[in-house]
């Protein structure tokens, strides 16, 4: 475990020091980061015009949803997308003995190594909105509220991570693998407003199924108090459960790989 | 004319090749879903403005249609190829570039006709409330609007990507320009339903006669009278845009063999 850290702080901090040769995309970045909130808010905005709240949330507390879906984005977009797009192009390619051979978790190796931290600044504006959410409000919370929310993203990441490991893996079948990034992303759209707005299917679906509400719905909830412990304990639980299920099936795919030499 | 043909088959070949990506691309086209999602559990208390909820349901399925009509995503392509340099080669032929990305832009849409056909028939009969004007003359109008809507879009993107010539990041000019047209052509919001001073600014711009008019001309919601004079309003649009773009495009070429590219 330690080794791996050790491991994987040198390969950031490679990544760190190659991209801050690039430091003016980085404002650039910034700028856009904060483009597509307002963007949300303009919409978010016109809902509020005609009602008093979004399926039981008002503004304020919509913002925090909003600024959960900046985070996630962010960090899928910082250490996961660069990844999916390097293993796949091992595997279409067969270079995948490369990252294979060397002396360590070739699962690690292959899936969190590489990163593009120019969107770190979503994740910057992501707590930004939730801080002035909360200040809009003048809630303070508790830290228990705190805590949970605390517990809750590192879990929503994994289950992030999990999800993308398993679409990915589909890589040593098929060519095109980016078709069902493209399915995942089209189901993370729905993340930007609270999950209450969806008839009582959908729900469902964005909870049990494909877990879009414990990213960004449940994490504000308990921020604000308004999530039974239950839906605390259950995101530990998705995240462990797809966690060992997605990396069970890597590891039985490996065995289909086949290098381009071999 | 011959040449837009040619260039046309070429680029439908592709298609043809991706037809399943087509299809994911049209699928994962969310979200106005998402907004009428927003929309309908807002209007279960009582209706918005003059919407109720099977004008939500119509209103939006209008949105995904047209959306699929008049949508193109050859910016990328121009892109790479400005920086890659491969521009050149197209420059060495004796036809000027707008062709080749007109009809590249234009070459999903007989296909995208032959999925979004059915599927209206099935949103019909799902949606006997769907108050769209599925009569001749309508569906001819409502053609003729989404040419022009098409021809707008096209030549607001092209114009994008000709940028490049000075920037390399067009794609960040792109993206500003979607977060504008999404919000001011009625594609993600009803034009009606914002305030009457937002809304009377944002009839003035072009993005209105690229969605929210036709989707109006198929919900019924026009008059004849209007109808025309929207369609006039397109083509003037289309004039200006044009004449925009060649104005960049000479300026532009200008620079480009200045680089002694």
């Amino acid at each position: 475990m330690m080794r791996h850290l050790k491991v994987l702080a040198i390969y950031y901090r490679a990544a760190f020091l190659s991209q801050m040769e690039y430091r003016a995309n980085f404002a650039s970045s910034f700028f856009l980061s904060l483009m597509w909130p307002l963007w949300v808010m303009s919409l978010l905005w016109v809902f509020f015009y005609h009602s008093p709240d979004l399926g039981g949330w008002s503004f304020n507390e919509a913002m925090l949803v909003i600024g959960l879906y900046d985070i996630f984005i962010g960090l899928q977009e910082t250490i996961l997308a660069p990844n999916i797009v390097q293993v796949t192009e091992h595997i279409q390619k067969g270079t995948l003995d490369f990252v294979l051979l060397k002396p360590a978790n070739g699962q690690v190796l292959a899936t969190i190594t590489a990163c593009n931290l120019m969107r770190l600044t979503d994740v910057i504006v992501g707590f930004g909105l939730i801080g002035a959410g909360l200040y809009r409000m003048g809630r303070v919370p508790t830290l228990m509220q705190f805590s949970t929310f605390a517990v809750m993203i590192p879990a929503g990441m994994i289950t992030v991570y999990s999800i993308w490991l398993m679409l990915t893996t589909l890589a040593f079948w098929f060519v095109r693998v980016e078709n069902f990034g493209e399915v995942f992303y089209a189901f993370y759209e729905t993340g930007r407003f609270p999950v209450t707005i969806y008839n009582r299917w959908l729900r469902l679906v964005l909870t049990y199924i494909v877990p879009i509400a414990f990213l960004t719905t449940f994490p504000a909830a308990t921020l604000l108090g308004k999530l039974s412990l239950y839906f605390v304990l259950a995101s530990i639980v998705i995240a462990g459960v797809l966690f060992y299920a997605s990396s069970r099936f890597w590891n039985y795919a490996i065995r289909f790989y086949s290098s381009a030499s071999s | 004319m011959r040449r837009f043909i040619a260039e046309f088959g070429a680029s439908w070949n592709l298609i043809i090749e991706y037809r399943v990506m087509v299809v994911i691309w049209m699928l994962t086209i969310v979200l106005p879903l998402i907004m009428l999602a927003a929309w309908l559990s807002i209007a279960e208390k009582g209706p918005v403005g003059s919407y109720d909820r099977m004008t939500f349901i119509s209103y939006y399925l209008a949105a995904l249609v047209v959306r699929n009509m008049t949508g193109m995503w050859f910016i990328w392509e121009m892109d790479s190829e400005m920086r890659l340099g491969s521009l050149s080669f197209r420059l060495l032929k004796p036809m000027d570039p707008i062709v080749h990305y007109f009809a590249y832009a234009c070459s999903s849409k007989p296909f995208r006709v032959f999925i979004l056909g059915p599927a209206s028939v099935v949103a019909l009969l799902v949606f006997p409330g769907l108050n769209w004007s599925v009569d001749p003359l309508s569906l001819l109008l409502f053609v003729t609007s989404l040419a022009g809507a098409l021809l707008i879009l096209f030549l607001m993107q092209y114009t994008i990507g000709l940028t490049g010539f000075w920037i390399t990041r067009s794609l960040s000019i792109n993206d500003a320009w979607f977060f504008t047209y999404s919000l001011a052509s009625g594609y993600l919001v009803p034009l009606d339903l914002f305030p009457p001073v937002i809304r009377d600014v944002l009839w003035l711009l072009p993005f209105r006669y690229t969605m929210s008019f036709p989707v109006e001309l198929l919900m019924g919601r026009l008059s004849v009278r209007e109808i025309v004079i929207g369609i006039a309003i397109q083509w003037i649009w289309v004039a200006a845009m044009y004449a925009l773009n060649r104005w960049v495009w000479r300026r532009g070429l200008r620079r480009y063999s200045a680089v002694g590219a």
